[in-house]
């Protein structure tokens, strides 16, 4: 199994690659157009009718400039066009497909079954609740996921994807998506779309071309004229087959490896494998009936055009091949779908609970307060970041049933989970600091809000310590509802409440990092990371801070923090300084740089600086949960996403004395 | 034949170019229209809520404001209105004739409502009812809710004409369909407010 950092680098690779072969097919196109412009010149130019005696000029360098240069507009223009469209990344997408939001605080049946299948599979991939957009329009059995970065990803489902899943067939689905998202291959398809676009441009100019040639007086003008129309639209079209070639073969194999992760993520084959089936018995396929489905075929979660099983130009591998795949008894007859009647939500849920066997986990969720001491393998976290399993989605169905049901609607409605927010920034110990910070709240905005938020703060004494970054993935999604104003005031009020203590606390700075730079992303406020360094030295001093930081925080004496520190920075690259940065050099500000300049490297880079951060944080044998929230705040603003860090503790160590006393 | 090539293919860049701006344009205008019609989506689901908890009120006040029948019947009507205006504007949000039909309603029914929970105040054993104290406290936090998504429709719906009312976009927006959008405003707060019954 290729872990989540190799697969982001394959991920960018292939996209060099793709380039290559988008360079070659344009300059065949262009020696195509360039002979086709060559005899339209030819023909329209001679007199009489004796074209054949006189031999073509093959070389009219003037020509060849000409549609050089026309060719290169188009196919850029057109390229350009599309990238800038979908540079919102994967709301761009979800809306060109003709998708609306479902809202996290919908009461319709299916989508709200929809929208708690997502939320477990988000907070078990700990990456925030993707907004999801619901294609009303669409009959066939489909699904896609986009967005640049994990945390910025958008899910869009079919009509038919509601209509004719069942609870566990749907998770098949989603959990699909969720891999391509952990994958990379969003960003990658993407860029696919744009680069794809200018080539697909020169065909449709050709057609029209054709068509209104062809209603030209002057015959030979207009045999011209269509001939050229007719050479553009083929040689058009040959381009948008050569990009149907790279596609179908950069994304069959994707698929399969998509349908594998969702095994492991719902350890149910009957999920996946029930959907797809359900693709096959229902009437419409997994069609897709929206004309922008072309560019964005390869996204899909079943092919959206059904051509032929073996066509070179399928997006996906072959139906039945994908359900043997994952289910080897398969006797290839396709059920007989039909609609299903929404059940009452809770219903569903509890049925869920009583069929899994009781987790082992939940007496351990229960009892762990903040400050509780857990052990941790760095190892073994790092290998868990981007690559959920199935006792990941059971701690994340513990954790949200353990969220009281008034604060889990509270984190659905845009107005309760801002005032959520606000209550967990309140002081826990301080009632002078606490009413400054609630007179910052009725200054800013007033009396319904602050009710609002002392409604709250009491509930959040019940909370399991475990569930607070669930709670903050879980608002993540729905403050995206947010204006621009609201936003940005919502913002100012979070600064002011952190800064009323005059400190920041840990809590305080997770906020920060996976809150609100998650959210400025969104709102336009901060560009997304491009990759930019590729060696460690690049970034040394960063993770100098980063690591100096975690030494500051995780220990106490002042000998200890200096042997952890050089301890760690030896086990990344014997060159670098073995002396620790004061606190002075490491506050959170610092911290803050050093994470926007991680965000730009590349993954291998991020994954030693990762593990070093793992390192760090486990070196004295026991991680509080305090820690842990900072370790999976640090990982997310980089864009990896860690599962929630308790299963994998107690899971692993468990296999590994298991592994020992077989010996 | 020398000079014709160069020409056109000059004549096409000049298009091509000119062409990927309205088309950039005409995307941002898209774009904006789509987030104010996403936020009035929002308030679609809260004011559905407010029309939900409405007659619930009304039946738990009918058994004990006997002879406060028009009282009732008002809000009942005023409900009714606002509920199918509440239909038309999520068919074409923004649109004038729609968001000024939902407006009144929306202030008429404001207004019924606040009468019926001021004279509310004079029965005593309504305004101990454990229903009705629960209703009341739902009432007011959805019309806390629709205040907000509220606001980030205007907001919404102020970006999207400012941008169209400016150059260039001006030019195109009517060419290609793009209207006006009206906010949503309640036309007259201060009936909003339960009026202060005195004896």
């Amino acid at each position: 199994m290729v872990d989540f950092f190799t697969a982001q680098d394959h991920a960018r690779r292939n996209t060099g690659k793709l380039v290559l072969c988008l360079v070659l097919a344009i300059v065949v196109m262009i020696l195509g157009i360039y002979v086709a412009a060559l005899f339209t010149v030819h023909y329209s130019s001679d007199e009489s009718n004796r074209v054949h005696t006189v031999p073509v000029d093959w070389i009219q360098p003037g020509i060849f400039l000409a549609v050089t240069v026309v060719v290169l507009v188009v196919i850029g223009g057109g390229s350009l066009y599309k990238i800038v469209e979908l540079r919102r990344g994967g709301e761009a997408v979800a809306l060109m497909l003709g998708g609306r939001r479902i809202h996290p605080n919908t009461t319709n049946l299916n989508q709200r079954r929809l929208l708690n299948v997502v939320e477990e599979m988000a907070i078990a991939s700990g990456v925030a609740v993707p907004p999801v957009f619901l294609l009303q329009d669409e009959p066939g059995i489909n699904a896609f996921a986009a967005g640049f970065t994990p945390d910025d990803a958008v899910i869009g489902v079919n009509q038919g994807t509601l209509d004719y899943l069942t609870r566990d067939e749907l998770q098949g689905v989603i959990a699909h998506e969720f891999s391509h998202i952990l994958n990379g291959d969003m960003r990658f398809n993407l860029r696919l779309i744009g680069l794809l676009h200018g080539i697909l441009l020169i065909g449709l100019i050709g057609y029209f071309l054709m068509r209104s040639s062809g209603r030209s007086s002057s015959n030979r003008e207009s045999g011209g004229g269509v001939g050229l129309g007719l050479a553009l639209f083929v040689i058009g079209y040959a381009g948008l087959f050569a990009g149907r070639l790279i596609k179908a073969g950069v994304s069959r194999q994707r698929e399969y490896l998509a349908d594998a992760s969702a095994v492991q993520f719902t350890r149910n084959p009957v999920s996946i494998g029930g959907a797809l089936k359900k693709i096959g018995g229902a009437a419409e396929h997994s069609k897709m009936e929206t004309a922008e489905a072309e560019s964005v075929s390869h996204m899909f979660f079943g092919d959206a055009f059904m051509r032929s099983a073996h066509s070179m130009f399928a997006t996906h591998p072959p139906l039945q091949k994908r359900i043997l795949r994952v289910d080897p008894y398969f006797d290839g007859k396709f059920p007989v779908v039909k609609r299903i009647k929404p059940k009452p939500v809770e219903a569903e849920v509890i049925k869920d609970a009583k069929d899994k066997k009781k987790s082992p986990l939940e007496p351990i969720l229960a009892t762990i307060a903040i400050g509780d001491k857990i052990p941790l393998d760095p190892a073994a976290v790092i290998a868990t970041v981007g690559s959920p399993n199935a006792d990941h989605v059971q701690v994340s169905q513990a954790i949200l049933q353990s969220i009281p049901e008034e604060l889990h609607n509270a984190t659905r409605e845009v107005f309760s989970a801002r005032a959520l927010v606000f209550a967990l920034l309140m002081d826990q110990d301080s009632t002078e600091v606490r009413e400054s910070q609630q007179k910052i709240i009725k200054s800013l905005e007033g009396d319904s809000v602050l009710d609002e938020t002392n409604h709250l703060f009491p509930l959040l004494q019940n909370v399991t310590a475990a569930s607070r970054v669930p709670i903050l993935e879980l608002i993540q999604g729905t403050l995206r509802d947010q204006s621009l104003p609201q936003y940005e005031q919502f913002r100012e009020i979070v600064d002011q409440l952190i800064k009323a203590d005059k400190k920041i606390s840990l809590f305080e700075f997770v906020l920060q990092q996976l809150l609100l730079k998650q959210l400025d992303r969104v709102y336009g406020l901060i560009k997304p990371p491009v990759v930019r360094y590729h060696s460690m030295n690049a970034v040394e001093g960063d993770l100098c801070v980063l690591i100096s930081a975690l030494a500051h925080l995780g220990h106490k004496d002042d000998a200890v923090v200096a042997e952890v520190y050089a301890k760690v920075v030896a086990g990344v690259d014997k060159k670098i300084d073995p002396n620790i940065l004061p606190k002075s050099d490491c506050n959170l500000q610092h911290i803050g740089n050093a994470m926007a300049r991680l965000a730009e490297c590349s993954p291998p880079i991020k994954k030693r600086a990762l593990t070093a951060a793992a390192s760090c944080i486990a070196a004295d044998g026991h991680v509080t949960v305090g820690e842990a929230e900072l370790f999976r705040a640090v990982a997310s603003s980089i864009d990896c996403p860690v599962p929630p860090v308790i299963a994998d503790l107690v899971t692993e160590s468990d296999a590994l004395d298991a592994a020992e006393s077989e010996d | 034949m020398g000079i014709l090539l160069p020409l056109v293919g000059v004549v096409c860049v000049v298009g091509i170019v000119f062409v990927l701006f309205i088309a950039g344009i005409y995307n941002k205008l898209v774009q904006l229209r789509n987030r104010y019609e996403n936020g009035f989506a929002q308030i679609d689901v809260q004011l559905k809520r407010r029309y939900d908890l409405i007659p619930n009120v009304v039946e738990i006040a009918k058994g004990y404001m006997k002879h406060e029948r028009e009282t009732l019947e008002a809000v009942i009507t005023a409900r009714n209105q606002a509920y199918q205006a509440g239909q038309q504007a999520a068919g074409s949000p923004g649109a004038p004739k729609a968001m000024n039909a939902l407006n009144q309603a929306e202030s008429q029914l404001g207004g019924a409502l606040g009468r019926l929970l001021a004279i509310s105040e004079s029965y005593p054993d309504l305004k101990a009812n454990q229903n009705m104290m629960s209703l009341q406290e739902e009432l007011s936090s959805t019309e806390n809710k629709v205040a907000f998504a509220r606001q980030a429709f205007n907001d919404g719906v102020t970006t999207y004409n400012t941008y169209r009312d400016q150059f260039p976009a001006v030019l195109l927006a009517g060419t290609f369909g793009f209207r006006e959008a009206e906010l949503f405003e309640i036309a007259d707060d201060t009936q909003r407010e339960a009026p202060k019954v005195e004896f």
